[in-house]
């Protein structure tokens, strides 16, 4: 490392008197890390340029390909998997059209499918790291786990519900019962049936039985 | 919850009272009601003695591992029958109230 080839640097990592060793290392992983990136314009000579990390201009380059090399797909594709399953309970179960069956959320679910689709093809492309192999791949699978909770969730789940044989049936008494209304007053099921309405007798009560906020 | 609440004057304009009922205490419900605008009458069961007469038990499902019970409507005329009843096979499914209204006006 020598002091003449510092200045000509005009690097943050080479001031005169810096730790030499120190400094030497960082250079060393900045021309790792910068091998494949040609140098920046400006009229530098390749010899000056290409591990200057710290260089402002060449920060600014280094960020852009950092970008560009960001395998984006498989990160939205994630995103987009993680708002399917979230969507169905806090927000599509408030129509019945996207309760009832979850269109919407499938409909997302296929969208990150194309993007992780896309996310891998581009990870697995000629030329690409290891690392980003590794991450692409682990990425997708995140997505694949989300996707599993959401048909647990929405389709395996949601039907494990007793079976309620002896449930009265249709043209069958209702049972009767006296239960404490939201002021701790009893209620009885003849009262609520025969209660008027507005004035006008009431011609039937509807019960909804709900599993409660607990 | 939010659909009857949506229509609870078509109900009441047919002569239907709903009525929710489940282990929540009178408290919970009252909290439930005023955060979310209901207005119609909330029942609380914590000892399951409506709910396990109608066979809607559900076991171990609250948060603490409680009995609760399972989602189900009955619409029950003034004589006290049973006119319809809907027992979901999926917790995201529910009865619409236009399917209720329907059969509600057709009681007398």
């Amino acid at each position: 490392m020598s002091t003449a080839r510092c200045q000509s640097h005009n690097n943050l990592l080479c001031r005169p008197g810096g730790n030499e060793k120190l400094t030497h290392r960082l250079i060393e992983l900045g021309r790792y890390l910068t091998e494949t990136i040609p140098p920046s314009g400006g009229g530098n000579r390749r010899g000056q340029n290409e591990y200057c990390l710290v260089r402002p201009q060449n920060f600014a380059y280094n960020c852009a390909t950092l970008i560009k090399k960001f395998n984006w797909p498989i990160w939205s594709g994630l995103l987009v998997s993680i708002f399917a399953l979230l969507s169905y309970p806090l927000l599509f179960v408030n129509w019945p059209v996207t309760r009832d069956f979850p269109w919407a959320n499938i409909a997302l679910f296929v969208v990150a499918a194309f993007l992780l689709f896309v996310g891998i093809r581009r990870a697995f492309a000629p030329g690409r790291r290891r690392l980003s192999k590794i991450l692409s791949a682990l990425g997708a699978l995140l997505s694949v786990l989300v996707l599993g909770m959401f048909i647990l969730v929405a389709f395996i789940g949601s039907r494990w519900l007793p079976a309620s044989t002896r449930a009265p049936q249709v043209s069958q008494k209702a049972p009767g019962f006296t239960l404490n209304d939201t002021n701790d007053k009893p209620v009885s099921l003849t009262e609520l049936v025969l209660q008027p309405i507005n004035g006008k007798p009431a011609k039937g009560v509807l019960l909804v039985f709900y599993r409660g906020y607990w | 919850m939010r659909s009857i609440q949506k229509n609870l004057d078509q109900f009441n304009a047919v002569g239907i009272r709903p009525v929710a009922i489940s282990v929540d205490s009178p408290e919970e419900s009252r909290e439930l009601c005023q955060k979310a605008g209901y207005t119609f009458t909330f029942l609380s069961d914590p000892d399951l003695e409506a709910i396990g007469r109608y066979d809607l038990v559900h076991k171990g499902q609250g948060v603490k591992g409680h009995d609760i019970s399972r989602p189900a409507e009955f619409l029950i005329d003034s004589t006290g029958t049973v006119r319809w009843r809907m027992l979901t096979e999926n917790i995201w499914v529910r009865a619409r109230p236009e399917q209720i209204l329907e059969v509600a006006k057709a009681l007398q």
